[in-house]
């Protein structure tokens, strides 16, 4: 009977602490629920020293970081957050089986000391089902300045194990948090697995843990927590049964029909209710109140946000200002816009060269021409000239120019997430995104999605379930992101002779893109299993707090070194290949593009695009060219024809307003850009995906385009 | 049941317009959509 060994498993002192090169090296996981800030904590701890990578198979992060003390290396695995480890969730699957099969040296739970009721039940789930737990009482700060004190003492007396309180965000408690890990993890503290009284679900549970113990496969698992999870269903254990222990399974599940009968209850609910029950009292002896907590602009706020009338405007109101301030930073929309329409041309175009966009261009562009002149000054080849300068370090400068867009893009998200305002938005939203299929939350990574698609879809991760996370990244494409606003905005300047028609013009196509958004939204929920989905809203509205700088930068540089890192290949040497294609031919090096490859192929696709009017090889070129990045398409369009600027060019290629609106549709919809497509692919590894991914923006622009062309023919004012 | 919502618990009504319920239980508010909602069955506790 091996399982004896492991059932009173109380400790299991020195022998998981392992010496590696003569440094003692610790695992220790880092468990908790959704904002009780357990990334910030991981975050602090680690610094620097800090890897992501993805659980095997799965599209969830898993962040690994290090630190040492004392000559002892720590090394942290962050759990995804999840409220409890019944495996009912991905997430909830991920951090359960790590902890029962990975066997981490140390657990630590990290709870908040603000909502302890709801976060503890995460902790009380981990210390029945490991031995070796520390818990962290995170935002102690925040509970005293509420007037919540935790008796951290007694807390630990009643859990069995050490409890610290810290403030990851000050850095407080942190070395007492990792001294009570080594403590636990050497066998200096001795800790032991929490065994609630189940009542009368106890008397089930232990006739069927004597059972239990005949099936190898649940070997990892406590026998006596494993019996009350099975009597409350556990969905995870039962498919471990029915692979292994078929016979067992039926067992289980005649225990569980028996102690419903004979209890008159379901196990599941006196389960929980046990559970909750035990928190309550502990937290009854373990916390003391003094004075109430302001909470009047909390009120206030949720008295806005909340509101039948004014949620819906206030939530889009706050973004769409977050997104014009991140635009305005970015590219200098709308002020340029607005000084030209002034007259202040030369005003508008110094505005424009201070932009976060105009700085890294002026950079790019600089160091292409000093490269160029050295390089031609040493007599090398024009083919490797062009392969350096425009190949190489255009490939550079197309991941280089997506960056600064991509970190401010999720500065701003950071910000709305950490001041608690992002659950409210998802709220009021929630009406308007239902009409869709989709749920509150999925506005906010489309609304990124104005920004940049590439933090749009990365933002798609934060949805609850892995159909809505798919559709929501399939349409994000379609909302046109700000490289096309430049292009529309250059298109309908020069295409229209009035403003009045330039500017409705332009709205109409932001109309059209989010209408085909809502369509694919619709055909999409009704060919991605499981179709009778329905999605439901579930979200916890943290109190609102000011936000940290600290926090929010954190984000964003994760995040944009996960572009980085996992996108930057792909743009690389997609931007290789259409290089080759623009400046390879037939005849080897080719100065002019006309006889270039990528003319064959835009002769070869112009065609195609006759029914939509717009079967001109120039423009199909412009389109192809426009895969690297939206904003190619003007450039090419300018060297095809060989013109000085857009309205030159537009002006020589004769398009009638109805061809003019239609470019405007298509070059809005076609194809996601290249940094979207890798951002894409390396979010889901399924080629057939991508693929899939490309046709249906292809076919649908393709749709949307032809019924603008007639439609706008057919009425005479366009 | 995860987030304090069980059997016995008493919960605040924040807000009940249209959309999302929200609703306080201890200390946390949670926004549920109305589906979810209906399946909780309450007692009114207080006005």
């Amino acid at each position: 009977m091996t399982r004896l060994a492991r059932e009173h498993a109380g400790t299991q002192p020195q022998s998981r602490a392992r010496e590696e090169g003569g440094r003692r090296r610790v695992r220790v996981a880092l468990a908790g629920a959704p904002n009780v800030g357990k990334s910030t904590l991981f975050n602090v701890l680690v610094g620097a020293r800090r890897f992501v990578g993805n659980w095997p198979g799965k599209t969830i992060d898993r962040y690994e970081g290090e630190l040492e003390h004392h000559g002892v290396v720590l090394r942290l695995v962050d759990l995804p957050g999840t409220y409890s480890l019944s495996a009912l969730s991905e997430e909830e699957v991920i951090a359960r089986d790590f902890i029962v099969h990975e066997k981490p040296d140390v657990v630590v739970v990290v709870v908040n000391a603000v909502s302890l009721e709801t976060t503890m039940y995460l902790a009380l789930q981990v210390l029945e089902l490991y031995d070796r737990v520390v818990v962290a009482v995170n935002k102690m700060d925040a509970a005293a300045r509420r007037g919540l004190h935790v008796l951290l003492d007694r807390m630990s007396r009643a859990l069995g194990v050490p409890v610290v309180g810290v403030s990851a965000l000050r850095g407080e408690g942190l070395h007492e948090l990792i001294e009570s890990v080594l403590a636990v993890a050497s066998g200096a503290a001795r800790t032991q697995r929490l065994r609630l009284n189940y009542g009368g679900l106890a008397h089930y549970a232990a006739l069927l843990e004597g059972e239990l113990g005949r099936c190898a496969a649940l070997r990892d698992y406590p026998p006596d927590w494993a019996a009350v999870r099975l009597l409350e269903g556990d969905s995870e254990l039962e498919k471990v049964l029915a692979e292994a222990c078929p016979e067992l399974l039926e067992k289980a599940r005649q225990a569980r029909r028996r102690a419903e009968e004979e209890l008159g209850a379901e196990p599941a609910l006196l389960a929980a209710s046990t559970r909750y029950a035990f928190i309550s009292e502990l937290l009854r002896s373990c916390v003391v109140y003094s004075g109430v907590a302001r909470k009047s602009t909390s009120e206030l706020l949720d008295k806005i946000y909340l509101s039948r009338l004014l949620g819906l405007p206030a939530a889009l109101t706050t973004l769409m200002s977050v997104v014009v301030v991140a635009f305005a930073i970015n590219t200098g929309f709308p002020f340029v816009q607005i000084l030209e329409a002034l007259g202040h041309s030369d005003l508008a175009e110094l505005v424009e060269a201070y932009t976060l966009s105009g700085l890294v261009n002026a950079a790019l562009s600089g160091l292409a021409d000093i490269t160029a002149s050295t390089l031609s000054a040493r007599g090398v080849s024009p083919l490797l000239i062009s392969l350096v300068t425009e190949g190489i370090l255009g490939g550079v400068g197309a991941i280089l120019a997506f960056l600064p867009l991509i970190f401010l893009v999720f500065i701003f998200f950071g910000f709305l997430e950490d001041t608690g305002v992002m659950a409210r938005i998802a709220v009021a939203s929630h009406a308007l995104m239902e009409k869709v299929r989709l749920s509150g939350k999925a506005l906010l990574p489309l609304a990124l999605g104005l920004g940049c698609n590439v933090p749009a879809i990365m933002g798609t991760k934060i949805l609850p379930s892995d159909k809505e996370k798919l559709v929501a990244s399939f349409v994000a494409p379609l909302i046109p992101c700000q490289a096309r606003l430049v292009i529309l905005l250059a298109l309908a300047t020069a295409l229209f002779s009035s403003a009045a028609a330039a500017l409705t013009a332009l709205i109409l196509v932001y109309l059209v893109a989010l209408l085909a958004a809502g369509i694919l939204t619709l055909i999409l929920n009704r060919v991605i299993p499981p179709k009778e989905e329905v999605p439901e809203l579930l979200v916890e509205l943290p109190p609102y707090h000011v936000p940290s700088i600290r926090v929010i930068w954190w984000y964003a540089v994760d995040n944009a070194l996960h572009f980085l890192k996992k996108a930057g290949v792909i743009i690389f040497l997609l931007s290789l290949a259409t290089w080759a294609l623009l400046r390879l031919g037939p005849s080897g090096y080719v100065e002019s593009v006309e006889n270039s490859f990528a003319y064959i192929v835009g002769s070869a696709v112009a065609p195609l695009l006759a029914p939509i009017g717009l079967g001109r090889w120039e423009i199909a070129l412009a389109l192809v060219s426009g895969f690297i990045a939206k904003e190619s398409v003007l450039a090419t369009l300018i060297i095809a024809t060989s013109s000085t600027s857009a309205a030159e060019a537009l002006s020589r290629l004769a398009l009638s307003p109805s061809q003019a609106l239609t470019l405007m549709v298509f070059a809005t919809l076609y194809m996601p850009c290249l940094a979207t497509l890798a951002t894409f692919h390396a979010q889901y590894r399924r080629p057939k995906l991508t693929l899939a991914f490309v046709a249906a923006s292809l076919v649908l622009a393709y749709a949307i385009s032809l019924v603008t062309y007639i439609v706008s023919r057919a009425i005479p004012v366009v | 049941m995860e987030l304090g919502v069980v059997p016995g618990a008493v919960v605040r009504v924040v807000s009940n317009s249209a959309g999302p319920v929200v609703i306080e239980a201890g200390s946390a508010r949670f926004a549920i959509g109305r589906g979810l909602a209906r399946k909780i069955v309450v007692e009114v506790v207080e006005q």
